[in-house]
């Protein structure tokens, strides 16, 4: 099965005081012991994590963040992808990123998974949306 | 996370380095007679992502009363 992870859940992980943070614990125990699935990575989520992360009173590593992510199935974004992605973005009432990443999670024929209900609102419409509670239901 | 420019000659040359170099996450374009004609990509191993984030370190961690949503609220609105 194919995941894209959405940057709340990732956040939510390294925030200790998330409301989620135990949820996404358990999600991410259960992904590591499974092999069958399938990490897409949108580089606009390794961004936005990355650089929410160093907003914080932390210091983030780049290359380490690099390392963590490394054997997920990154998807940049390129001018070929830009082409394919823009029809599936007009059909949604989405502001851009939020846009990009669901279009993403279409095209790679992902399962989205996000705290954000908005957004899983709004993506449920073309794709297959959980919160990470419900995913572990 | 990168990807690197081979050879034919070097596929069969090379072949334990570039194993291992697929197995932390290179991928190659190969390359005969000067013209790209192949990718070989790693196969997802991205349990290991998840691994990874559970033993990262403490010092990559955070404690906001923000919630993780409002913060990528913040980021995308």
């Amino acid at each position: 099965m194919r995941i894209l992870v959405d940057s709340s859940v990732f956040i939510s992980f390294f925030n200790d005081q998330d409301i989620n943070h135990r949820d996404t614990i358990k999600l991410f125990e259960k992904f590591s012991k499974d092999k069958s699935i399938g990490l897409i990575l949108s580089v606009l989520v390794f961004l936005e994590v990355t650089y929410v992360l160093g907003k914080q009173e932390i210091k983030v590593n780049e290359d380490e963040m690099i390392n963590i992510f490394t054997t997920a199935e990154r998807i940049d974004l390129d001018y070929v992808l830009t082409k394919t992605i823009l029809p599936i973005m007009k059909s949604l009432n989405l502001k851009t990123s939020d846009a990009v990443i669901v279009a993403i999670a279409k095209l790679t024929q992902s399962k989205f998974i996000t705290w954000d209900k908005k957004l899983q609102k709004e993506a449920g419409k073309i794709i297959k949306t959980v919160t990470p509670k419900e995913f572990l239901r | 996370m990168q990807t690197q420019t081979i050879s034919v000659k070097e596929l069969r040359t090379k072949f334990p380095k570039i194993r291992k170099g697929l197995e932390n996450g290179t991928s190659y374009t190969l390359i005969y007679r000067s013209k790209p004609v192949a990718e070989i990509k790693p196969i997802s191993a991205s349990y290991k992502v998840f691994q990874n984030l559970l033993n990262a370190p403490k010092s990559l961690h955070f404690k906001s009363k923000k919630s993780a949503v409002e913060l990528i609220r913040k980021e995308r609105d």
